[in-house]
Parts: C-alpha cells; structure tokens; sequence
C-alpha cells in the first residue's frame, strides 16, 4: 500500500483515490460484482419498464392537468406572458453570468427538436364504446350490463417510446401551442446571446441593477397576472411554482429581517426574534399547514380573519414564515462570517445605521451564503408537495386525482404517473441545486 | 414634545428603553392576545376522556395499537408512540446506509462511485411526501395478495397487506426479568470491553476487546435465558383462512403498508443526505492524518476506524444531530399514507371533538420534546468524541 509519495499536485487528486481504497484493496473484485449485479439489475427493470411495459399514452393525454391543471384555455396568454419574461431573464442573465454558450445553444436546441417534433405522426385519443355483457349470478339468473367503454388509443408514429420517456416532451408535444413553444425556445437562445454582448458593460451598475430589479419584479408581475384567473383555479405544477416563488421571495425578505433582529443591540428585538425563529422551527411545516387549515374558530377575530383569505394564500403566508426562519438562520452564519472590520470601517465612515446594513455589511453577508440560501430554496420547493396534505391540489394530488378519476384507462399505472411528477419535482430542485454549485464556484465562496 | 422625542433618541440608554418598551410590549400584547384565545377553550379537557372512537393497528407493536375504547389521551400517546417507533428505526437505518453510500461515494472503485451518486442525486431532489405515495400507492399496491403466499414460506411473508415478520413473544411472565438481564448484559459486555482495551494498551498485545464484549453479552444471554426457563419464544406468521373465506396473518407481526412506506421512504431520503454529510466530513479529515497512519503501518480497516473516522465524527455530529431532529418532524408526512402518527390521530380528535389548539399543543409539545432528546444524545455523543 505504501507506494512512492505523490508531489503537492496530484496531491488532492490521489486524496480521494487513496482514501477510497482503505476498504477496498482485498475487495475490489467483490465491490465491481456487487455494484455491477445492483446497478445491472436496477438498470434492466427500468429500461424494461420504460422500453415495453409503461403506458406512457396515459401520460401524455393528461399532460395538460399535470402542469396547469383546469386552468381555463381561454386565459391561456397569462400563463404564456409569465413563460416568455421568465425565459427572457433566465436566458440573459445565463449570458451576462458568463455560462459558456455552445453547450447550451446544443442542450436547448435537441430539446427543442425533440418537444416540438415528437407529436408529429402521433395519434393519441380516448374512444368511447357502449358495450352490453351478460352476468350470471351465482342463483343462475343471467342480467346484463351496459356501459361505455373508454379505451386509449396511442400510436406513437415515428418516435420509440423511449424518447418520450427521457425527454420532457413526454407531456408536451401533443398539441401544445407550436409558435409559441418555438418561440420560447428561440427567446432561451437568442436571451443568451443578448446577454453574452452585454457583458461588455457588465460593470455598469445600472445594467446589473435593472436585471436584478426585473427578477425581484418578476414575483409580484407574474402573480398579479394570475390573480385575474380567480384562485381557485391555479393547480398542479403550476400552483407549486406559484407557491414556491411568492412564498421563497418572502421567506428572503422575512430571513434577512429576522437575522438583523437576531443581532440587534436592542435586547427586547433579539429575543422575539429568537423565540419566533426556534418557535417556528420547533413544529414541523406539516402542522403549521395543517394549523392554517384549521384555524377557523381558534384566536377569536383574528383567526376568524385570516381564515377568510383563501387557503392558497394563507398557505403562501405561511410558506414564507416558515422558510423566513430557517433562512434566518442561514444569514446569521452569513452576518457571523463578516469581520469586525467591516463594521469599525462603515462607523468610521459616518455611515448611519441602515446604510451601514445595506451597503457594507448584508451584500457581503448575503454573498457568503447564497449556496446556503438556494439549498433552502430547494427544501422550499420540495415542501410544496406538501399542499397535498392541506387538500390543495398540486401536482401530486393531481396524480392522485388522475389515478382516481380515470380508473378504466389509468388501471394500474401508478408507476408511470408518480415516475413523471416525480420527474417535474425532481428537474427543479436539481436545476437549482446546479445553480447553487455554479453560485459557490462563481462567488467562489470559501476562498476568501 | 418634538424636541423631546429627539432628545430621547439621541440619548443611547432612553433610546435603549424606549425600543425595547415598545417592542416588549407588542410582544406581550401578541403573546396575550394568543394566551387569552388559549385560556377561553384551553381548560376544557373533558374531551381527552372521551373513548377514540375508531381502532387505529397501523402500528409496529401490539401495545401501541389504538382500541375504539381507548380514551382520547391514551390515542395521543400511542400516537406519540408510533412516530417514535418510525422515527428511531428509521434514524437507525439510514445512518447505517448513509455511511455506506457516503464511504461509497469516496472509494476509488468508479462504479461504486456513480451508483452512490447516482443514488444521493435521485433522492436527494425528490419530495419526501412523493417517495411515501411512490412506495404506498405504486409499489406495495402492486405486491401480490397474501392468499398467493409470496416470500419464504413459514418465515416471512410479503403481500399487498404488509410484511409479516417472526417476531418475539412472551411465553412466561419472567420475559420482563430477561430484558433486565440484557440490559445488564450489555452493561457487563462494555465492562469487559473496557477491560481488555486497557489491558491491550497497557502490554502492547492484542487482546481482541470486540471479540471478547460480544463474547460476554451472548454468554450472559444465553445463560439469564436458561436459568430463567426460557421467558420468550419465536412466533412465525402464518397465512390462514377463516371460515367466511378471508385470508389474514396470524402469528409473527405484521408490518402494515402505512408503517413500511413510511420507514423506507424516511431511510432512503435522509440516508441520501447523510451520505453526504458523511462524505464531506470524511473529506475534511487533513489527508496527512491517513498518510501518517499508513506510515505507522495500518491496515485499511485501522486507518479508517481508528484514524479518519474518529476525525470526522467530530464534522459529523453537529451535522447529524440536524438531519435526525429533521427525520423526527417529516415522520409527520406519514399521516398522508394513513400510519397511525401523531398528527393523524390528532387530526381525527380534532374533527370529532374540535379542540385544536389542545391537540396542537400537545403535538408541538411532543416535538420539542423527541427533538431535545436528540439533541441531548448527539451532544453527549459529541462530547466523547471530542479532543481530550
């Protein structure tokens, strides 16, 4: 084991392999069978699954309750609206952040070919048969039955079932909008490029402030483009997105807060701060939800007034009270991290109070935690899942509905269904957990 | 009065006084506006005496199984008790896979490597909630039916009911003095252990310390169980059918789809994030510290026992300690998939009897509680570890 010392280099390098083999010397061989006979094994049932068995038409044919639910078709444009300015921004800021640009002109154009050329020769329908059957009960008398039959007809065209199943175009080509589709995916790249120019005037502070400000107005926009609809209409992957933003921009806003009160010199505003903060995260997200529910004839008119909003938006409320104080504790870390200096030098300086917070000490503090911030934003929005429970129907409650509802056609393909909301779940949390590793290489936290 | 505002500002101790003044007495008048709202219905604890109403066997144990007769508090407690008893074997569990993947993800072996990755990635980005319905509605559903007689005949038997499990039982009323005498077992094993640990540092020799605890526990064991006649025996399930046609488990315990959904969704969910834990502490152990113990002529297995892991439990506990108190809330989640859990069961008195800031206190209050416990353990867990 002892080989020749390896040089300051490759040190780091040879760490991890060194490491590793503290178990595995004698045992490599045993290791590469049992991995190769468990990935092997998981790998054959899944490609099998997908490949031959899942009944991915089911999927398809109820893409649309998957991601907006019964949104009504007429008020469509709102939901479009939200998409274009959400790709517009996400794309330039991509550019002006500096991600490399071929790689992902690639990825959004095989996807793009991909959702808007799978429907192509694809025929997907519901067909309805009366049918007459004859019973014969166990007394001997014969009655008959009839019914309608549902039956779904699924013929793939060109495309093998695979590609639906690996592409997100496994609900989306079937009918959506082709203009606007296109559209969206040509704004992705065309967004990118923008920004790639722009980063010639990337120390332009009004630049960088009106993208930031867009983003912070985006929330606010995009909801009251949907309050227009009505509540109750907002449902699936949508409602969680909804629920996700409004309640993650306030648990930022409610954090940062929380975390100055935290610190405060004022003792009476540290401990309130405190006792909310350890209140709160005492009790689990489920029973404040559940609590919110319920509220109705406890805590007298108060309670009586905030069971009068609607159970999405007290949900909201109490999405961003929760997440304000585990994010609190996040920026504390962040507050904790800036040197003493820093606060001397914005004294000397004659700073007030909130300039001293605003300019010198949060943008640092807040820096060194965006990581942090994003992985809560990522248990923030697998919470979501969570308005299943309060019976607001999200995504998952969607699937359950589907599976209820459809009992002739979606007989049996409990996999199929929780395989795709596990996938719309799963994309979002992964998209941002890549945007928090770009943030930690990017700020290069750590280093400093 | 304007002049005198400023002047109370710019004083540093009035401007003190009048901040936390003001801020305490919002606070006070918060606290007892929700106090007062409490104290209107608090007091009424008729409620909690009146019979539960409906039986509730999601649970592990038969004495945790809630009788219709069973008076509401008692439904509560062993409400408590089966959040407990998903939240312990689950903690257990997924450390216990945690570390393998974790040590899994840092060997050099590339396959193991991806599958770790792969593994962590998959559950660590998917809702806890969604892996509960997957595992209650996806995959147990389609088990096959208990009259098939799936699993290892006589042994364990596996079916869209549960899993049916040997399980102990009491054949004399002594089993109460056995479990007293393992307990002393265990106490007696550590003593030996302790023993031969010093003796081994004190000659230099080896004097296989582990070998020698489970040596003294199983003979302790085997000798109280004799002696004592034999207290408890092994039952073994059986799949039967009663007259009327039914098919049902008897003997051996059950394990119901709510309770084994819950279980396995907790292990594989937070097994992934103290996978990582795992791994990054691992990592932060200076690599120096390996290549000294391999300079000194370690094993692989000494190295990472007695050197690296030691190290990194020091990273680990602090981190664990977090990641268990979260297992402890999310057990909550199982309520959705009908285990018998505190929340369900408080959700039900709550809608018979209507007394929810009561029931709600009750379940806060229980959090608190397992919570500081955790938290009580890990941090005397720490304190061993530390650098003395």
């Amino acid at each position: 084991m002892i080989g020749a010392l390896p040089n300051a280099s490759a040190l780091s390098r040879r760490a991890a392999h060194a490491r590793a083999r503290l178990f595995n010397t004698r045992t490599n061989t045993a290791l590469s069978i049992v991995a190769i006979v468990v990935g092997g094994a998981l790998a054959f049932l899944l490609a099998r699954f997908i490949l031959f068995e899942a009944n991915w038409g089911l999927v398809a044919i109820n893409r649309k309750l998957f991601f907006v639910g019964s949104y009504p078709p007429d008020e469509a444009f709102r939901i479009w609206i939200a998409v274009f300015i959400t790709a517009v921004l996400a794309a330039l800021s991509y550019g002006l952040w500096g991600g490399r640009l071929r790689p992902y002109a690639i990825a959004v154009g095989v996807t793009a070919l991909l959702i808007l050329t799978l429907g192509l020769g694809t025929e997907l329908r519901i067909e309805e048969r009366q049918y007459t059957e004859e019973i014969q009960s166990a007394s001997g008398q014969t009655t008959t039955v009839s019914g309608i039959e549902r039956e779904l007809v699924f013929d793939r065209g060109w495309a093998p079932t695979w590609l639906y199943a690996v592409s997100l175009g496994l609900a989306l080509p079937f009918g959506a909008p082709w203009l606007l589709m296109a559209a969206v995916f040509a704004l992705l790249v065309v967004g990118a490029m923008a920004g790639r120019r722009l980063t010639r005037w990337k120390s332009n502070p009004i630049l960088l402030q009106s993208i930031g400000a867009a983003w912070v107005l985006l929330i606010p926009v995009v909801v009251l483009l949907q309050v227009g609809v009505g509540v109750d209409k907002w449902e699936s992957a949508f409602l969680d997105l909804l629920v996700f933003a409004v309640g993650g921009f306030f648990s930022f806003v409610i954090g940062v807060f929380l975390a100055l009160g935290r610190r405060s010199p004022y003792r009476a505003i540290s401990v309130a701060s405190v006792t909310y903060i350890e209140v709160v995260r005492a009790a689990p997200l489920l029973v404040w939800l559940l609590f919110a529910t319920f509220l109705e004839d406890e805590l007298g008119p108060v309670g009586e007034a905030f069971s009068n909003i609607s159970l999405t938006y007290r949900v909201m409320v109490v999405f961003a009270f929760f997440g304000g104080a585990y994010i609190a504790e996040v920026v504390r870390g962040g507050l904790q991290s800036i040197p003493r200096g820093q606060y001397e030098a914005a004294d000397a300086m004659g700073l007030s109070p909130v300039e001293k917070y605003a300019v010198i000490i949060l943008p640092q503090a807040i820096r060194a935690v965006v990581p942090a911030i994003i992985g809560r934003f990522i248990a923030l929005w697998k919470d979501t899942a969570l308005l299943a429970a309060v019976s607001l129907v999200n995504t998952l409650e969607k699937a359950k509905k589907v599976l209820g509802s459809q009992t002739d056609i979606a007989e049996g393909a409990f996999f199929e269904i929780y395989i795709v909301v596990g996938l719309v779940y799963w994309l979002v949390s992964y998209l941002l957990s890549r945007l928090g590793g770009a943030a930690e290489t990017r700020l290069r936290v750590g280093a400093r | 009065m304007k002049q005198r505002l400023q002047d109370i500002w710019r004083h540093k101790r009035s401007r003190y006084m009048a901040v936390n003044v003001t801020v305490g007495a919002l606070g006070g008048i918060v606290a007892g506006y929700v106090a007062y709202s409490i104290a209107v219905n608090f007091f009424d604890f008729d409620f909690l005496f009146a019979p539960y109403g409906s039986p509730d066997r999601s649970s592990i144990f038969q004495a945790l199984d809630i009788e219709a007769s069973d008076p509401r508090w008692l439904g509560m407690l062993k409400g408590a008790g089966n959040t407990l008893s998903v939240v312990g074997f689950a903690i257990v569990s997924a450390s216990l896979l945690g570390l393998a993947i974790g040590v899994a993800r840092l060997t050099a072996h590339p396959l193991m490597n991806t599958l770790g990755n792969l593994y962590v990635q998959t559950f660590r980005n998917l809702p806890l909630l969604l892996i509960m319905f997957f595992f209650a509605f996806a995959v147990f559903r389609s088990l096959p039916q208990i009259e098939s007689r799936s699993g290892v005949v006589g042994v364990v038997y596996v079916s869209n009911r549960g899993l049916a499990l040997p399980w102990l039982e009491a054949a004399s009323s002594l089993w109460t003095l056995w479990a007293l005498a393992l307990a002393a077992a265990v106490a007696l094993a550590w003593f030996a252990r302790r023993w031969r640990l010093q003796e081994e540092l004190r000659t230099g020799r080896s004097t296989h310390p582990n070998t020698w605890g489970v040596c003294v526990f199983l003979f302790v064991a085997a000798a109280t169980y004799l002696a004592l006649a034999a207290p408890v025996r092994v039952t073994l399930p059986e799949v039967t059918q009663s007259a009327s046609g039914f098919y049902t488990y008897e003997g051996g315990n059950v394990l119901g789809l709510g309770y084994m959904s819950a279980f396995i969704s907790l292990t594989l969910y937070f097994s992934a994030f103290i996978a990582e834990i795992v791994r990054g502490s691992i990592q932060a152990v200076p690599h120096g510290q390996v290549e000294a113990a391999t300079s000194l002529g370690l094993s692989p297995y000494q190295r990472f026992t007695l050197i690296v892991l030691p190290q990194a439990l020091r990273i680990m506990i602090p981190l664990l300690n977090n990641e268990y108190q979260n297992t402890n809330k999310d057990s909550t989640l199982a309520h959705a998939i009908a285990y018998g859990e505190i929340v369900l069961i408080s959700n039900r008195i709550v809608n018979n009897a209507g007394n929810l800031l009561q029931t709600y206190i009750f379940i806060f209050l229980v959090f608190v509680l397992t919570n500081l416990i955790i938290s009580l353990v890990m941090n005397s867990i720490n304190k061993s570890v530390r650098i003395r």
